[in-house]
């Protein structure tokens, strides 16, 4: 009983030590734009909330996807194209863009998840391929220039997004919003069910769960998070091109994960932080990034398996990696 | 193999089939692993599928729980045929299994393995927009189960962290919380006997727990039970009957 009772406090004082990082997190948030430059921070934000619905995949289901630049990159064009062709608002084009992925990740989701492993790695990448490919043909795409130019316009018609502080709170509360519905998915009684599929898929389905339909359902929330980053950059730097779309994003996008640590809720930010940064200050100097980038990841995997952010929870609380 | 449906009290009319098989076949890339069976299970009975390593009994339970298609025949649970029925809507019908390797959530507590088993016939299973505390309101049961099989004091333990036996002993609880009507258990006995010692000591008090609670709490409640072993399991002719090893 007094073991317990001493669990039980200890999970209080950690929720609150929790919550509190959370809000000076927050808080840091609010307050970076006066001091770095906008552009880089929302740079940044957007790949953190692509690397956060990718973790709920890898993560929390266990299905490595080797496609998501597809959502990403795709919410990008539907997003720039309403915004630009169609004169739509900026809040507006973004819920296209994101409804956009989120059929994406219908298709390729319903195609993909009745394999396994490496077979649905393989066809996630060879669907997101074929988009990529579509994206290269159709003329809405504007081919190799993509599509420039695009207006950040008026936020439901009158805060101006041109401004650069408008515009990073505008990113900034996306990227809250899609990072606490990560949070949210997670801790929930469906959360639950994708943790169990991930353990052990044979005992969920013996438990009577039909768990094609629950990892399609968490395959098409990803990629419908991944598509509000990725609709969020094309207008954070006003232009969506096959960049996005292309595998080599898909890869980008596995490493800032594994970097950071898998299944943590906060892994995928620091990793897609820090990548974001490298790739930063890198791309004045004559290294080449991929080769840093790619160094510091072979490094990281083999000196912390379980990432930089997983690494030290499993070092502050051994053996209950699971309640994060 | 030898299927040996052994009767647990000295037969009045023998009770109504809720399982049923016939003809039962599964080839493996041309090696023929089951051929013909044919096996009735019996409401409110034991019985018990024996045979040497490599006989086909867990192929049998992979066919008869749809983890496997069957090459030919037929199966029937509840009055119902069930041989195109995706494995898990054989198991919501209330045909459940336990694996032969234990089959439990390695990271999860031992508390919600058993919570997560309650979700589905709670209702909770796609609530993605609702906080795990309202998962809170199966702990009750969960805790009861627990209790059943003796786990009660490992609750806030991760499941990957119990010996070997008490992992089995956790896959029986989970098993019990879907309340199924026919439950099929894989070589339920083996690997407690070496390094558990003590666990089989409590196993044989759990499943007679098992078997009492089934038999007399609820009168709607049925729990035919089908075990397999390469070891022999004697049933014993008592009502409640209750498997001890020989
Ligand atoms: N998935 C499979 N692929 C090929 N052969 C299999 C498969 N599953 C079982 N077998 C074969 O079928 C036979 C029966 O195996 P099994 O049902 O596991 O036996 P038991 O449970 O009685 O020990 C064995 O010879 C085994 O090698
Ligand atoms: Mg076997």
């Amino acid at each position: 009983m007094a073991e317990l009772t001493s669990t039980g406090i200890d999970r209080q004082t950690r929720a609150r030590t929790e919550w509190l990082l959370v809000g000076l997190g927050i808080a840091a948030l609010i307050a970076a734009p006066f001091f770095l430059y906008p552009v880089f921070l929302m740079k940044m934000l957007c790949f953190a909330l692509f690397a956060a619905a990718f973790n709920l995949l890898l993560g929390y289901t266990g299905l490595l996807s080797f496609g998501h630049a597809a959502f990403f990159g795709g919410a990008a064009y539907f997003t720039a194209h309403a915004v630009k062709e169609w004169g739509w608002t900026p809040e507006f084009g973004v819920l296209l863009g994101v409804f956009g992925a989120a059929v994406l990740g219908l298709i390729i989701g319903f195609f993909a998840i009745r394999r396994q492993g490496i077979y649905f790695a393989m066809i996630t990448l060879a669907l997101a391929q074929m988009f990529y490919f579509f994206c290269v043909q159709a003329p809405f795409t504007k081919g190799e220039d993509g599509i420039q130019g695009v207006p950040r316009g008026h936020l439901f018609g009158f805060i101006d997004l041109s401004v650069p502080l408008n515009m990073y709170f505008f990113v900034l509360g996306g990227f809250l919003i899609g990072v606490f519905a990560v949070w949210r998915i997670v801790h929930s009684p469906f959360g639950m069910i994708l943790k169990s599929i991930r353990e052990n898929e044979n005992r969920a389905i013996s438990l009577g769960y039909s768990v094609a339909r629950y990892k399609l359902a968490a395959f098409v929330m990803s990629a419908t998070l991944a598509g509000l980053a990725g609709a969020m950059k094309a207008l954070v730097f006003q232009f969506a091109t096959l960049t996005d779309v292309t595998w080599q994003m898909s890869g980008e996008v596995i490493l800032m994960t594994l970097l950071g640590g898998i299944g943590t809720m906060l892994g995928p930010i620091v990793g897609a932080g820090l990548v974001v940064t490298l790739q930063n200050y890198l791309a004045t100097s004559e290294f080449p990034v991929t080769v840093i980038t790619g160094a510091i990841f072979m490094i990281c995997v083999l000196l912390f398996r379980r990432g930089i952010v997983g690494e030290i929870l499993a070092r502050f609380s051994r053996g209950e990696s699971d309640a994060r | 193999m030898t299927e040996a449906p052994v009767s647990g009290a000295a037969s009045d009319a023998e009770p109504r089939v809720v399982l049923s098989a016939r003809g039962l076949r599964r080839d493996f890339a041309g090696f023929v692993a089951v051929k013909d069976v044919d096996l009735d299970v019996r409401h409110a009975k034991i019985h018990a599928l024996i045979g040497p390593n490599g006989a086909g009994k867990t192929t049998v339970f992979n066919l008869l729980t749809k983890f496997l298609a069957p090459s030919a025949g037929r199966i029937e649970f509840m009055g119902r045929d069930i041989t195109s029925t995706p494995p898990a809507r054989v198991a919501r019908l209330g045909l459940v299994r336990s694996f032969q390797i234990s089959a439990i959530f390695p990271h999860l507590s031992v508390l919600d393995n058993v919570r997560v088993a309650l979700q589905r016939p709670g209702g909770l299973g796609y609530q993605f927009w609702r906080s795990r505390g309202s998962l809170d309101l199966l702990t009750p049961r969960a805790e009861q189960l627990l209790e059943t099989v003796g786990l009660q004091n490992e609750r806030n333990r991760m499941a990957g962290d119990l010996s070997y036996g008490r992992k089995r002993v956790l896959e029986i609880a989970t098993t019990l919380a879907l309340d199924p009507k026919v439950l099929l258990l894989d070589e339920p006995m083996a690997g407690m006997g070496h390094e558990d010692v003590e666990t089989v000591a409590t196993s044989s008090a759990m499943w007679r727990r098992i078997a009492q609670s089934s038999w007399s709490s609820t009168i709607s409640r049925s729990l035919p039970i089908s075990v397999t072993g390469s070891r022999c399991f004697s049933v014993a002719k008592s009502s409640p009957p209750a498997i001890t090893r020989p």
